[in-house]
């Protein structure tokens, strides 16, 4: 892996991918996945733009943008009646990529939130700003909030694809049964064409060493590979697959992730060569082979 | 082992809820796609293979319920006829055809059900279930919609009315009181005030018909709902009007082509209406027997009832064309009528009058004024004709 990203070849692709990365629970790794799934298409050669929903501003923590940008500089700027296409975007590790922008929330989306029930195009927002005013990216990938009313609808909307990432616990894992009837509610209720798919599921911070919840859930092996001992029927893999939802393989808990946010890097530059960061690999292929294929 | 089993055991059941969705969604979108395809279909010319396509579709719809449900057979004397269901004309001869085609092939394609119950509600097949009580048969292959439970009534008539539509089975009248118990079903505002539903279209129609701010219905009505949407959210302050127009492209009908020959069918005299539900008279016919009034015959009330039984039934007996009808009915206005009183010729007043207009004229200017004023009285005249129409 080459820290000197600024050099890599530029790729051209075919459509542009719009990515809701949600999940109706808290702490599951929705804006981790999103800065290193961002670095990792980067990597390949395409432009990435991350826009994050959230009112937590926890996109700073990993890129050292500064927390809470004025209004004008946040997404709160691209819901204004008066928006014209002229999106605040941030360049972030300007240093190594000239591929990657973020448009930040933070607090100042609090009044978007209270005003989108008002708004005649509500849900539908995002979607018409980037429709009439397309940015110059390869990849979009939003980062929402826990709670899918509204920010989560709006994602929904403007996206072409959904990922949710989900710890393995009881907890998260009713908590993914309820996304999945959001998910459909949405569709029918919304009446989304062309509809928003989803890439997959993706189990994120596994710790299949020490944790036997997270073993039982995902029918996992102290070595993180499947069991062949144990009937695998109820795992949710298993259930997820049954509806013809795809399921990535686990994304491991690793320390690394949070000395590299203290670092406001992602992984892949905090410590080149890390094992952790591969598994990452699958979906970042996915998108790739959904940029390219005709 | 057992210790996980009971841990996950939970889990499988909150999926249980989560593919419900998935399903009530899927049947959603199927249904969706096939009234997008079967509205393409409608808009061309039918020829013989693309009408087996419209019903291979239909066909389709029932395989998919049965492939998640499968195909059950039910007695017959368990099947309710939905009251609620939008086609009410079912002429004796189409029934008898039927139950000939059931008794010499069998059943080729199974009913569609609603299980309520111990009993089922007919959701589509009513013209089978029919034939199959004429024949004395005690079973029928059945398919299940369970997805129609958590579907509100009004929803549940509404896809009944698109599956009616797509199979070209129902009648005129049954899509005019369709589309007029759509609207109050669902906006509760027009509740009482039904009448006032294709006035207030005709209205709407007339104002965009002089503004030339008419949309190109024929692509609107197939067009997605967002697209109806959007042109439905163009009409600013004129909520009421935007519930009628919704209810219509919802179905995708052409809202002019309601307004001109599908409305007007609600107000022919209860004698016209019943014999459409029971000889399958078709519109245009029933409106030309509708014009044998009272007055317009010059007669009792009771005696322009018998005259216009007598008409059904020459037409209905001798299958005459809409020609014939026409014919048929000129005759007996002729035959019964007074002789029409002579207006003064308001026409000769007016031409009189331009001609002296145009001898005055001196200048191109003038001419270029007189010119946009009579193409001003064509499309007043035009409105006119279909105001008539409306009316008649």
């Amino acid at each position: 892996m080459t820290l000197q990203q600024k050099s890599s070849q530029s790729k051209v692709a075919k459509r542009q991918i719009r990515i809701c990365i949600a999940s109706n629970a808290g702490g599951s790794g929705k804006t981790t996945a999103a800065v290193h799934l961002a670095y990792a298409i980067a990597h390949k050669g395409f432009k990435v733009t991350i826009i994050e929903l959230d009112i937590s501003s926890s996109l700073s923590t990993f890129t050292g943008l500064s927390m809470n940008p004025e209004p004008q500089d946040s997404i709160a700027a691209v819901f204004e009646p008066d928006f014209a296409g002229n999106y605040p975007l941030k360049p972030v590790w300007v240093e190594k990529t000239d591929k990657i922008t973020a448009i930040q929330g933070g607090e100042a989306i609090e009044r978007v939130i209270r005003e989108i029930p008002l708004n005649p195009r509500g849900h539908y927002l995002l979607k018409d700003r980037l429709e009439d005013y397309p940015l110059a990216a390869d990849v979009i990938l939003f980062d929402t909030p826990a709670t899918l009313e509204p920010m989560g609808v709006v994602a929904l909307a403007a996206s072409t694809h959904v990922l949710s990432p989900i710890k393995p616990e009881n907890k998260d894992a009713e908590g993914f049964a309820g996304f999945i009837r959001w998910y459909f509610r949405q569709l029918s209720e919304l009446r989304l064409r062309p509809k928003p798919e989803i890439l997959g599921f993706v189990p994120n911070r596994v710790d299949w060493a020490e944790t036997a919840m997270h073993r039982n859930f995902l029918g996992l092996n102290k070595q993180g590979k499947l069991r062949t001992d144990i009937d695998l029927s109820d795992t949710l893999p298993v259930l997820i697959e049954e509806m013809g939802i795809h399921c990535f393989p686990a994304i491991r808990q690793s320390n690394y992730y949070l000395n590299a946010s203290l670092e406001r890097l992602p992984l892949q530059l905090y410590r080149p060569g890390c094992d952790a960061i591969k598994d990452f690999d699958p979906i970042t292929a996915k998108i790739v082979e959904l940029l390219t294929e005709a | 082992m057992a210790a996980q089993t009971k841990k996950l055991g939970g889990l499988r059941d909150s999926f249980q809820g989560a593919r419900e969705y998935q399903q009530i969604e899927g049947l959603q979108s199927e249904v969706e796609e096939l009234k997008a395809e079967v509205a393409r279909l409608k808009s061309l010319e039918l020829d013989s293979l693309q009408q087996s396509q419209l019903e291979g579709q239909i066909a389709e719809l029932t395989a998919q319920l049965a492939a998640r449900s499968g195909i059950h057979r039910i007695a017959v004397g368990k099947i309710d006829r939905d009251e609620a269901q939008p086609r009410t004309v079912f002429p004796p001869a189409i029934v008898q055809e039927r139950s000939e085609s059931l008794r010499t092939k069998g059943q080729l394609t199974p009913i569609i059900v609603i299980p309520t119950g111990d009993r089922y509600k007919l959701f589509e097949g009513e013209l089978r279930w029919r034939g199959a009580q004429k024949l004395g048969w005690e079973e029928l292959e059945a398919v299940f919609l369970t997805v129609a439970a958590s579907l509100n009534a009004t929803e549940i008539f509404e896809r009944q009315v698109v599956t009616s539509i797509q199979s070209q089975r129902l009648h005129d009248l049954d899509i005019a009181e369709a589309i007029i118990k759509l609207t109050v079903d669902r906006y509760p505002n027009w509740a009482g005030r039904e009448t006032e539903i294709p006035k207030a279209l005709h209205a709407a129609l007339r104002q965009m018909e002089r503004e030339g701010t008419a949309p190109d219905f024929n692509a609107l009505k197939i067009a997605d709902p967002q697209t109806q949407q959007l042109w439905l959210d163009s009409l600013e302050n004129k909520d009421e009007e935007k519930q009628i127009f919704q209810t219509i492209l919802g179905l995708q009908l052409h809202p002019a082509s309601i307004n001109k020959h599908i409305l007007p069918l609600l107000k022919v005299s209860d004698d016209v209406k019943a014999a459409i539900r029971e000889y399958g008279i078709e519109g245009s016919k029933a409106k030309q027997i509708d014009r044998l009034t009272p007055e317009y015959l010059g007669q009792s009330d009771e005696d322009a009832l018998k005259i216009r039984a007598e008409v059904i039934q020459q037409i209905t007996e001798d299958k005459l064309s809409l020609i014939e009808t026409k014919m048929l009915i000129e005759d007996t206005i002729d035959t019964h009528a007074p002789t029409p009183v002579i207006k003064p010729d308001r026409v000769v007043r007016v031409t009189v009058k331009v001609n002296k207009l145009l001898a005055d004229i001196n200048t191109a200017q003038e001419l270029a004024d007189l010119e946009r004023a009579l193409k001003e009285i064509q499309k007043a005249l035009k409105i006119k004709r279909s105001d008539l129409q409306q009316l008649t």
